[in-house]
Parts: C-alpha cells; structure tokens; sequence
C-alpha cells in the first residue's frame, strides 16, 4: 500500500486517540487564548441590558442533558447576568428534561450571590427575584395560553406554590409585561417561541442554542425575530467574556477553559479531513 | 364512525383553531383559551402512553426471554425507582430525585451524544472530499466556519473571523431563508390537508 | 469538587459509556438501559407533579368538571391496549393534530413568511448607511430565489431555470458547510464537557 492509500485508509481508532488528545491536553494545561465575540452573542448581551430595564425576563429552559455540555454554560452566565442587574427572572420548560437543569443553575448562582450578599436586599431570593415555574406539556399550547395569561397554564410554580402567592410575579399577567424571554434549547424550541409568542404576542425573543442549529437560525436574527443568538460552548465562552468586560465577575468560568481544546480539535479535524482528500486526489490523478 | 369521528374532530378543532386567530371576540377568546388547557392535559396522557408502552416492549422482552433480557430488568427497575422517588419523596431541589438527576441521569445523557464527536470526525474524513465544486464549497465554508467562529481564525489572519461573520450572513443566511421558505410552506399546506381530512396518516390503518 | 458517592457514580458511568469507543460491551449496554429507565421515571414524576395534579386533579378537586372532558380524551389513549375499542384511541389523536395544524397555519404564515420576505426584499434602505450592507442585501434575494428554484421540481431545471437552480445549489452548498462546520463544533463542545468533569473528578480523587 503507498503512502497516499494509506492517508485514505487511517485507522479510526487512530483518528479517536488525535481527537482525544486534542481535546485532553489542552484541558489539563489551558493556554488561555482569547475568546473572541461574534456580533450575535454581543447582540443579545446588549438588549438585556438595555431593553429589559424594569421588565422581567423569561428564561425557558428547553434542553435535556444530552446536551449539557453545550447549553448549561449559557445558563449558568445568562442568570448571572440578570441576577446581576436585578431583573426579575422567570423560568420555565418547555421539554422534560430540561426542569432538572433549571432547578441546577437557579440553586447554583442564587447561592454564588448569596455567599457574597451582605443583607437581605444584597441576597437573592425565591419567590422575591426569581421562579421557577417548571414544565407543562404540549408546549405549543403553553406558550400559546401564557401569551393570555401566565397564571392560566402555570397556577403553581415547580415546587407547588401558588404563582399568585408570589412577589416576583406582582403585575405579571402575560406577555405584556415580559421584556424578553430566552429560549435554551437543543431542538427546534426558539423557532416556535418565535412563531407563536413572537409573531402573535409581540414577545421578543433570544436564543441559546447547540452549535448544531446555529446556522439555521441567522434568517431570525436577520429579520430581528431573535434579539441574539448563542451558539454551542463557544456562545457561553463569548458571554462569560462580555460579563467579564462589564465588569460582572463570575466566580467558575464553565466554557472558557474549554475554548483551548475546541479550537485545537478543529484543527485536527481540519487536518484529518484534508490528508484524507490528499490521498483521494493523488489516487485520482494516478 | 371509527373513521369520520375522528376526522369531524380533526376538522372542527382545526378549524374553530384557524378562525380564532382572526376574530378577537370574547367567544372565540374563551374557546382558545379553555382548548389549550385541554390540549396540555391530554398531551399530558400522550406522555404516560409512551412510557406506558416502553415498560410493555421490555417486559414482553423479559418475559419471552429475548436477547439482552437481563437489561430489560435494568431498565424496568431503575424506571419504578425514579417514578416511586420522585412521586413519593418530592423533586425539590435538594431532593434524592434532583441528585440522581444530576448525578446519573445527566452524565448518562451527556456522555451518550458526546460519542457523536468521533464518530463524525472519522466519517468526516471518510466521506469528505472535494469531488466537485459544490462539494469543494461545501468544504470551504465549513473551514471558514471552523476557523473563524472560533478564535483559530484571527491566528491565520485578522479578517477570517469577520469573512466567517459574512459567510453566516450572507450565503448561509439566503440558502437557510431558502429552506425556511420550503419547510413553511410545506408545514401549513400539511395541515390544511389534516384539517381537511385529506391526509389522514394519523389514523392509523385498520378500518 | 469533593469526592462522594454521587459523583463517583457520575464518573463511572460516564466511563461504562465512553468504553463504546474501543467497542460496544456489557458495561455499555447496562448505562444504555439504565439511562432510559431513569429518563423514563423521571418524565412520570415530572409529569404528575408539573401537570396533571395543577392542571387536571387539582381543577377537578376545585369542582372545576369541565376538565373531566380532556381527561375522558386522554384516558381514550388507553384503549389501544384493547383491540375491540383501541379505534378510540384516534379521538385524542384527532384532538391534538387538528388543534396543532389550526393554530400552526396563521404562526407560520407570519413568522416564516411574511417576516421572512419582508427581510428579504430590497429597498433604498437597504443601501444605508453603508452601500455594502445592499450588495449584501442583493446577494441574500438572489440567494433566496435560488435556492427557492432549486426546489422548484414542477418545471424541468434547462436553460435559464438550469442556470438559476445550478446558483440554488451553490448557495446551499455553502449552508450546508457552514452548518457542518458548526456541528462539528457542537460535537466537540460535547466531549470537552465531559472530559472536564473527568479531569477535575480524578484531580479531586488524586
């Protein structure tokens, strides 16, 4: 077998130990490079802190674990960000699955801040600046019957208490006085938030979605029909970059550290990808 | 009966749906708002059917002693524990249910699809190769992509992340449009042809 | 993180899966069907807690019967079990899709039509405030109707249709790589997550 057969015929137990390795050596010694920011991360950062100003804002948590890895760092920074600026803050579901998560990330950071929280104005409280609504099914008919009234779909929130028991929901009937709701999804949830609760309610609508869907949804963003857009580990890694320029300190960074191996495994794909064609033209032309 | 019933349901849902959308009156408010509740909760028994007919297949997968039955017991077993946990013991945040949620349910999931990423870097070496233009262009935007969605790119040239930028909004952008365009159409003249009981797959066969 | 017995089951777990890799083995199989087990009995926990007590026994409990209605619907599922009746279970069914087709047909309409041509038309603004923003804009409507035309299959794609099609597929060329760019991003992204909590499980441990 020639040399350039065998660049066609690598072993793919040889293309998982590279691939492997790429991911792993970087992880155990991270480099640091910077974390460049693409205008739709930046896009979505700036209508937070501009346009959601004495308005609550929706996060829907439409992920399941399988993709954990790509959307639980854009949660993690995305609450941060508005427990920061002390919007109120009200999640739900729209998949399953995706309550555990919510429940994860709201616990997490609510205790980050409290840790630092010098009073009880200084804290953040369940029930007072954020809740967690939990999940329905059907969820064409959630977001559709929240656009008429919240309460409607969700009379209690995820751990059982009345919605209208609680502070945080004080003058909160639909989607009137929401002033933006994220979508974090795996699948396609952001297009029909934007299809329902966008075009019919005039909600406006972001998204934090897996690299996957990323390309597919830049006709929305396009047309402002999403607000912004994060897109896979990289959008949670550009997002803990804007907190960091605002000043907005995070005391564990989820996807930063990981933007080392990312781009050291893209180049290893890269390269598999073209000594493979190298080989394919020389046979070619032979 | 066992057919037009379900299609005059079908039928007046569907449409009473379509009309609602057209006329604000206070009826017609009700009529929607009362159906999506409905809608929640028989989506709600949709949900229970499902798991109702995995517990089946496995246990007529144990019972008949098919292969890979001793995994059937794991599934069965581990399903009754995290159903009893979470109905009888609460799913709060610092319950046994949110722990093992986290702890063996999320790694479980996670790791699953993050095999995906060998398995594509293999096929991708496998099957890409620029055979034509349009397989060439294909390949082109995807390194753009790589490169210059993340920071790679501003290694090999300051400009790659913004010529990245373009290829997303521009090219990409149109082709999506494109798409989105064919999927929209197509979505709303399906569901012209369910309301008007001319596509009937979700009936099932049978008479 | 501090070791415990939660998160050394995590880590095993996520080994018993990755082992798939050298090949598929019992320690695989075994994580398979515990994980759809435990995903299963969680949706039904979720499933009475989040919906059916506050939507529908809670409501009942209220004497709200009106809501006996969806739950005599939902229930009808259940006849599938029994072949005499199981055509009842159709009525949910029937429920279900014509409501998501009536309410699907004035949303899409909007949002992934009209929305969407009204990004892609052209008009002196597009041409503000930089002209580059309407070259840009141009490309998008030639993009657009390309790809359209591409999938247009009701008329043979020879002569002028040929060439616009053949333009179709250039730009859905460039979509799909960036697409594919993009998911071999999230793939990565994926296992990075997971070798991350290995690395900082066996640090902790060691």
């Amino acid at each position: 077998m020639s040399i350039f057969e065998r660049l066609t015929k690598i072993d793919r137990r040889i293309i998982y130990f590279v691939l492997g390795l790429a991911i792993l050596l970087p992880l155990l010694k991270p480099w640091g490079i910077p974390v460049n920011v693409m205008d739709r991360s930046r896009d979505l950062f700036t209508f937070i802190e501009d346009s959601t100003r004495g308005r609550a804002v929706m996060i829907s948590f439409d992920y399941d674990p399988q993709v954990m890895p790509e959307v639980h760092p854009m949660a993690y920074a995305l609450v941060h960000h508005l427990f920061a600026l002390r919007r109120k803050v009200i999640g739900l579901c729209l998949n399953v699955q995706g309550t555990g998560m919510a429940v994860d990330v709201f616990n997490r950071i609510a205790a980050e801040y409290n840790e630092r929280a010098r009073s009880r104005e200084d804290s953040i409280i369940y029930g007072r600046d954020y809740v967690f609504l939990g999940w329905k099914s059907g969820y064409v008919a959630v977001i559709l019957g929240m656009g008429e009234s919240i309460k409607g779909v969700y009379p209690k929130d995820y751990y059982g208490n009345p919605i209208d028991e609680l502070e945080v929901m004080e003058g909160i009937k639909n989607y009137r006085q929401i002033g933006l709701c994220i979508s974090l999804s795996g699948a396609a949830f952001p297009d029909t938030w934007v299809a329902y609760a966008g075009s019919r309610y005039g909600l406006r609508v972001g998204a934090g979605v897996t690299a996957v869907m990323g390309a597919s949804y830049y006709p929305y963003l396009q047309t402002r029909q999403l607000v912004g857009m994060l897109a896979g580990l990289k959008g949670a890694a550009e997002y803990e970059t804007l907190l960091d320029e605002h000043n907005i300190p995070i005391k564990k960074k989820t996807a930063a550290p990981g933007m080392d191996a990312q781009n050291l495994a893209h180049l290893v794909m890269i390269v598999f990808i073209v000594i493979g064609n190298i080989g394919y033209f020389y046979l070619r032309r032979r | 009966m066992k057919r037009n019933l379900p299609l005059l349901i079908c039928f007046v849902s569907g449409t009473v749906m379509v009309v609602q959308f057209f006329i604000p009156h206070p009826v017609s408010r009700d009529l929607y708002t009362i159906s999506s509740k409905w809608f929640i909760v028989v989506s709600a028994f949709a949900l229970v059917l499902a798991v109702g007919n995995l517990i089946r297949s496995h246990y007529n997968k144990l019972k008949r002693r098919l292969e890979g039955w001793p995994y059937s017991i794991v599934t069965l077993a581990s399903l009754g524990v995290m159903a009893v946990i979470g109905l009888f013991f609460g799913v709060k945040a610092d319950s046994t249910f949110q722990k093992i949620y986290l702890n063996i349910q999320a790694p479980l999931g996670a790791t699953m699809f993050s095999l995906l990423a060998f398995f594509m870097a293999s096929a991708a070496y496998r099957a890409f190769r620029a055979r034509s233009l349009e397989a060439t262009l294909l390949l082109v935007a995807a390194f753009v992509v790589m490169l210059g969605v993340t920071s790679l790119g501003s290694f090999i040239h300051d400009k790659v992340p913004d010529f990245a930028e373009w290829v997303l909004k521009v090219p990409n952008l149109a082709a999506q449009r494109g798409i989105l365009f064919g999927i929209a159409f197509g979505a709303i003249a399906t569901a012209l042809k369910i309301i008007l009981g001319i596509e009937r797959g979700y009936l099932g066969g049978g008479s | 993180m501090i070791i415990n017995p939660w998160n050394i089951a995590a880590a095993l777990l996520t080994l018993f899966i990755l082992s798939f890799l050298y090949k598929d083995n019992p320690l695989f199989r075994f994580a398979e069907h515990l994980y759809v087990g435990i995903s299963n009995g969680y949706l039904i926990a979720i499933t009475w807690h989040n919906a059916l007590r506050p939507n529908l026994f809670d409501p009942l409990g209220r004497g709200q019967y009106i809501f006996l209605i969806p739950m005599v619907l939902g229930l009808l599922y259940f006849t599938m079990f029994v072949k005499r009746i199981s055509w009842l279970a159709r009525l949910p069914i029937a429920f279900l899709i014509g409501w998501g087709a009536g309410v699907s047909i004035p949303a899409y309409f909007q949002a992934n039509i009209l929305k969407q041509l009204h990004g892609t038309i052209l008009t002196p603004q597009s041409f503000q405030p930089q002209v580059s923003s309407g070259i840009w804009a141009t490309i998008i409507l030639i993009g657009v109707v390309a790809t359209l035309t591409y999938f247009f299959f009701s008329t043979e794609h020879k002569g002028a249709i040929g060439r616009v099609s053949r333009l179709g597929i250039i730009f859905i060329m460039i979509g799909f790589g960036a697409s594919f760019g993009y998911t071999v991003m999230a793939r990565v992204s994926l296992f990075i997550g997971r070798l991350k909590f290995l690395i900082e499980f066996f640090r902790a441990l060691f």
